[in-house]
């Protein structure tokens, strides 16, 4: 399991960073190395994706720039963004950000001794930060593992599992769905799939 | 694990790492210590209650949050500021909506596509600034700071942005003023130096008793209030007059008389309401000014309308009653009658003889009384300054001005907050431009383009509907130093405000922000959007700044109370996501100038000097109060009487002052934020009346008001001996040094100088009082008005609670269906609302609507919930659902202000409702400006209904 778990570390990885920004070149220039004739084994989003970088590999800058407007359209503005990245607008009753749901994320930040950098100004519950959360705590459970220390890498792995099957499994899903059903570019279109399938 | 997950995983190793990380490799999380966890662990759940101001509302109110977790949980009124006694309205109690909707602005973002195209990307607040800041340093270079023109849209926290622009070195910023009401306090500042003139209906006041000590005094004195176009019921930005107008009805008898062609919420509560034709306004004051002159009988006690002792606190009555007197001799080419007699005024108000003459009687014989005319009538029309300038003689020749119970001028009695931090001092820099070969030297206030422009000379509050002209065609400097200096418009600043909607009509608007030069690029070089809010003005813009919303910034009330009160509008919680503080953005940008090689902006004028936004509100409140010690009761009788006051009010009560006598000043200790912080959030002064009036003695006192004489001024220009007087004099001096140039606006008139004393012109696209309209009036048969929807305003449509309340007949449950998240109140468990998503059923959710009268209607083949389309006679029309109701005059439709047609989607609902919502502003003759200071007519139009 402790294996799995590595190996996810660097899914999260990924995904933490391309929800928090729109993607750096150099992960697009990384993704354009990966070989596209993996036959059906991969995964359909992650497939996606790498294809999505290989067809425009020849004029990356300008797609570069292109996804960046795509990210402010999707996930920021300043029209209204179709998939707003927060919890809370899509598991609270008035649909509204810093909502009850928020400070339960911050809550399960505070229990494993993290709290948000900017706090108050950027609300807790960001698709990025999540996925950022979760990073960090299989990080954790790994090197608890490693030093011995079982029964504390065990309650944080309880930790991460009731994050992820108690909170972000609750909403990622109905997120992506928006992704995918608001844009045209297979970029994202692929980050969407890759999301939800992770959390299945 | 699926095996396709095994596979991808052998990659995303090697893509995932190559991002830059951190120490602890985490981007957006931190580890926090043990103690700290434990803090935030013993913080979490804690209320902390904070002192602050609406000012999602022009009204702003005094407001406690109850901040929980960072989170705003709960919203009460603040019940130590008399403004509002502990009240919160519904669109008080609604911020929430507003700071944590997900519709709001939260990162900087630059424009990619066309302008108006809607396309942006995200970009670091660094990259902004230094885009702002390379093309403010280009255009300083090639055109002068002058052509830069910073509008601050809402008057709130405008200072930070003024400092700023000042600094740089252009005089061209504005608020939102220029575009509220300018004609309707004309008569005020003319006369007395100040601006709105309310009832004394606010209470609880604090007054000097005559033991000395001071009370809260709650007793209502006002026995008539005659509310002209004005509606504190619905649309209110003086918020203590809904609840002391009924508290004046109930508790003293007050009878209530509405001057309106709509049955509005205040109108329907009043004990009479007339209905006269739109813009029609200055017709029923004359006509009521020459009853009262014409009638009054100092021997007959019910003719005794005329409180003659005015004539020892004013001056140049005599030439005002003969300058009016002298048109009732004219004829008025439209109905061949005697300007201002009661036949003429019914002819052209369409009031009859006996309704005017009873509102004159009443007005003249009942004392104490206020009559009061609002942003919807003087304000909106074109020659809205005749109306306000008789209103004001209305009230002072009856002796109802500044008496307990009368009318107050609000602006000369409210604490000042205009520290130096408002950097009106960097206006008076020295400056050179080459005129026509010539070096020439001026301040940068003379590049003023509109107080030096060629067209309204006059416009204090500057004219900011004329805008779009200035992007196509620049300004061209007339007077002052800089005569004969041409210079374009080449960047826009926009705060808070949303003028391509609003600030006239926006077709005009958007055709000069997209104008384009030869070459093909924008005439207009840099337009940048600085807002909490989404609004249309948005999708324009190059740049877009994200503010902190009111909640999450702090600055000073913007209030007009009956005395001195001032209070803190507290930061209750921090910007939420990556929006600034006007402060910050202030540094920021000012110190990318300097890097940029601009000397005007130094670190000891901003960002070393302001290191948070406390500073400068410190220095905002460092004249606090700032009026004089004067009145009855005088609120300090232990100080010399004239004297001007500063500081806290225990330092005054208690003697912890100094007196300088020679500058007329006794100065307590300085109020502070922390003063402020420590007081419920506000301090208050004494009250007093009479304030032109020497306490124990009936002569003037020389210190208030504020004009050229310190007296109440029936003329406006005029000499005595070797000096010379009156509000007009420095515009006509103006005129004079430049050989008698007349600016363009009064040139529109036939009038070649501003007027010394009484002076009359008639309004726009009104047929029934300009003869030059007569041909228009069958094929458009009704005159179109509008009117704010308080709750509803360009800026807060986007809180799905405030359309659940409907509001006269321009708010209407007129909806298509859709679905919603509704709160509902819950009297039972720890949260006060919870919010469920209910289906709206069409016609069950107000939106904006076309309210006209059911025989029009009827007479039209037009049902109620019908959709029609509105045209005026230059071809623009809107498209909206008919409200008819009994409760308008027949020939009028009504529409709200900005509740119709929303196309941000920012807007969330109102934007859904946009193909059949009117935009009343759609309709607005854009040429229409109003002659002395370039207001828009936004209440002059005619138009033709038919159905869609």
């Amino acid at each position: 399991m402790i294996e799995e778990l590595k190996e996810e570390l660097h899914i999260y990885n990924l995904l933490r960073q391309l929800f928090l920004k729109e993607p750096s070149k150099e992960i697009i220039l990384a993704l354009s190395e990966i070989p596209s004739d993996e036959g059906g084994e991969n995964d359909p989003g992650f497939k996606l994706m790498v294809s999505a970088v290989k067809k425009n590999k020849d004029r990356l800058d300008a797609w570069l720039e292109e996804l960046a407007i795509e990210y402010a359209r999707l996930f920021i503005g300043p029209q209204n963004p179709p998939a707003v990245p927060y919890s809370s607008f899509y598991l609270s009753e008035s649909h509204s950000l810093m909502s009850d749901e928020t400070i339960d994320v911050r809550r399960r930040y505070l229990e494993a001794g993290m709290a948000v950098k900017e706090l108050y100004s950027i609300p807790d519950d960001h698709a990025g930060i999540e996925f950022e959360f979760v990073y960090y705590l299989t990080q954790r459970i790994v090197e608890l593992f490693e030093k011995g220390e079982r029964e504390a890498s065990t309650r944080l792995y309880e930790t991460r599992s009731d994050f992820i099957e108690g909170h972000m499994s609750e909403w990622i899903p109905l997120f992506t769905n928006k992704i995918y059903g608001s844009t045209t570019e297979d970029f994202y279109k692929g980050l969407s799939m890759l999301s939800s399938s992770f959390l299945q | 694990m699926q095996v396709s997950r095994r596979v991808f995983l052998k990659y995303a190793g090697a893509v995932s790492g190559l991002a830059a990380l951190n120490k602890t490799g985490l981007l957006s999380l931190e580890h926090l210590s043990p103690q700290e966890a434990e803090a935030m662990q013993t913080a979490m759940g804690k209320y902390e209650v904070k002192y602050t101001a609406d000012a999602m509302c022009p009204a702003e109110c005094g407001m406690e949050m109850w901040i929980k977790d960072g989170k705003i949980a709960k919203i009460y009124g603040n019940k130590a500021v008399p403004m509002n006694d502990g009240i919160a309205c519904a669109k008080g109690a609604s911020g929430q909506q507003l700071v944590y909707s997900p519709y709001r602005l939260k990162y900087p973002m630059i424009r990619v596509g066309e302008r108006g195209s809607g396309k942006f990307k995200r970009v670091t607040w660094s990259e902004a600034i230094d885009h702002i800041g390379q093309k403010l340093t280009d255009i300083k270079k090639k055109y002068g700071a002058e052509s830069v023109i910073m509008d601050c849209g809402d008057v709130t926290d405008r200072d930070h942005y003024y400092r700023l622009f000042f600094a740089y070195g252009t005089p061209n910023c504005t608020e939102h003023g220029a575009i509220c009401d300018t004609p309707r306090r004309h008569g005020p500042k003319l006369m007395v130096g100040g601006k709105r003139w309310e009832p004394d209906v606010m209470r609880p006041q604090l007054v000097r008793q005559p033991d000395g000590s001071l009370k809260k005094d709650y007793t209502y004195k006002t026995k008539l209030i005659v509310y002209n176009g004005w509606n504190p019921f619905v649309a209110t930005r003086i918020f203590y007059e809904n609840r002391g107008t009924v508290g004046a009805m109930v508790e003293n008898g007050c009878k209530v008389v509405v001057i309106d062609p709509s049955l509005s919420n205040t109108a329907a509560k009043a004990d009479m309401w007339l209905s006269p034709r739109a813009g029609t306004d200055g017709d029923l004051f004359g006509a009521m000014l020459r009853y009262i002159l014409e009638n009054d009988n100092q021997n007959d006690p019910d003719r005794k309308y005329i409180d003659s002792s005015f004539k020892k606190y004013s001056v140049g009555w005599d030439d005002f009653e003969a300058a009016f007197k002298s048109w009732w001799g004219k004829k008025d080419p439209v109905n061949g009658l005697g300007y201002f007699s009661l036949d003429w005024a019914a002819d052209r108000t369409g009031l009859s003889k006996k309704q005017i003459e009873d509102l004159s009687h009443l007005f003249g014989i009942t004392k104490p009384a206020a009559l009061v005319w609002g942003m919807q009538s003087p304000g909106h029309h074109y020659n809205g300054y005749c109306a306000s300038i008789i209103g004001v003689a209305l009230n002072v020749i009856t002796g109802n001005f500044d008496v307990p119970g009368g009318v107050i001028d609000t602006e000369l009695v409210k604490s000042d907050k205009g520290g130096s931090a408002t950097g009106k001092d960097f206006k008076k820099k020295k400056v050179k431009r080459v005129i026509d070969g010539k070096e020439v030297e001026g301040e940068v206030e003379h590049f003023h383009m509109d107080l030096f422009g060629s067209k309204y000379p006059a416009a204090w509050d500057d004219a900011v509907a004329d805008y779009p002209n200035a992007f196509k065609e620049g300004v061209d400097i007339r007077y002052g130093p800089f005569r004969g200096h041409h210079y374009p418009i080449k960047a826009y600043i926009l705060r808070t405000g949303n003028s391509v909607l609003t600030g006239s009509a926006p077709h005009k608007w958007k055709d000069a922000i997209l104008a384009k030069d030869a070459k093909g690029d924008y005439k207009l070089e840099l337009y940048v959007f600085i807002d909490t809010l989404n609004l249309e003005s948005a999708l324009y813009a190059d740049v877009i700044l994200p503010e902190a919303s009111y909640a999450e910034r702090q600055s000073l009330s913007d209030i007009y109370p009956s005395h001195q009160v001032i209070y803190n509008r507290d930061a209750v919680i921090k910007p939420l996501h990556e929006c600034k503080k006007p402060t910050d953005i202030m540094n920021m940008l000012a110190k990318k100038l300097n890097e940029l090689g601009d000397a005007d902006l130094k670190g000891s004028d901003f960002w070393e000097k302001y290191k948070s936004e406390e500073d400068f509100v410190n220095e905002m409140l460092a004249p606090a109060p700032g009026r004089v010690n004067v009145g009855t009761p005088l609120p300090y009788p232990q100080y010399p009487e004239g004297y001007k006051l500063k500081g806290t009010p225990d330092s005054l009560e208690k003697g912890e002052v100094t007196i300088d006598n020679e500058k007329k000043e006794v100065k307590g200790k300085p109020v502070t934020v922390e003063w402020l912080r420590n007081n419920n959030g506000v301090a208050i002064w004494p009250m007093s009346w009479y304030r032109y009036r020497k306490h124990n003695a009936d002569e003037p006192n020389k210190a208030f008001p504020n004009t050229s004489t310190k007296l109440i001024e029936f003329r406006f220009d005029w000499k005595d001996g070797d000096k010379r007087y009156g509000g007009y004099k420095s515009y006509n001096e103006k005129i004079e040094k430049a050989g008698g140039e007349v600016p363009k606006g009064l040139k529109e008139v036939g009038f070649d100088r501003f007027p010394s004393t009484f002076f009359w012109f008639e309004t726009k696209w009104n047929p029934y009082t300009n003869p030059d309209y007569k041909k228009y009036e069958k094929d458009f048969p009704f005159q179109l008005i509008c009117g704010r929807v308080h709750h509803s305003m360009s800026g807060t449509q986007m809180i799905p609670w405030l359309s659940e309340i409907k509001t006269e007949g321009t708010w209407q449950p007129m909806n298509k269906e859709f679905e919603a998240d509704v709160p509902e109140a819950m009297p039972m468990g720890e949260e006060p609302m919870k919010t469920m998503k209910m289906k709206f059923k069409a016609n069950t959710y107000s939106v904006g609507t076309i309210w006209m009268n059911t025989d029009d209607a009827k007479k039209a083949g037009i049902k109620n919930g019908d959709l029609v389309v509105v045209e005026n006679p230059l071809g623009k029309s809107t498209k909206g659902k008919v409200f008819a109701s009994g409760g308008i005059r027949p020939g009028v439709i009504k529409i709200g202000f900005a509740t119709g047609g929303r196309f941000s989607e920012g807007l969330g609902p109102a934007y859904k409702t946009r193909d059949y919502t009117p935009s009343h502003n759609d309709l607005v003759d854009p040429d229409v400006l109003s002659p002395i200071m370039g207001f828009p007519g936004y209440a002059d139009m005619i138009v033709k209904v038919k159905k869609a």
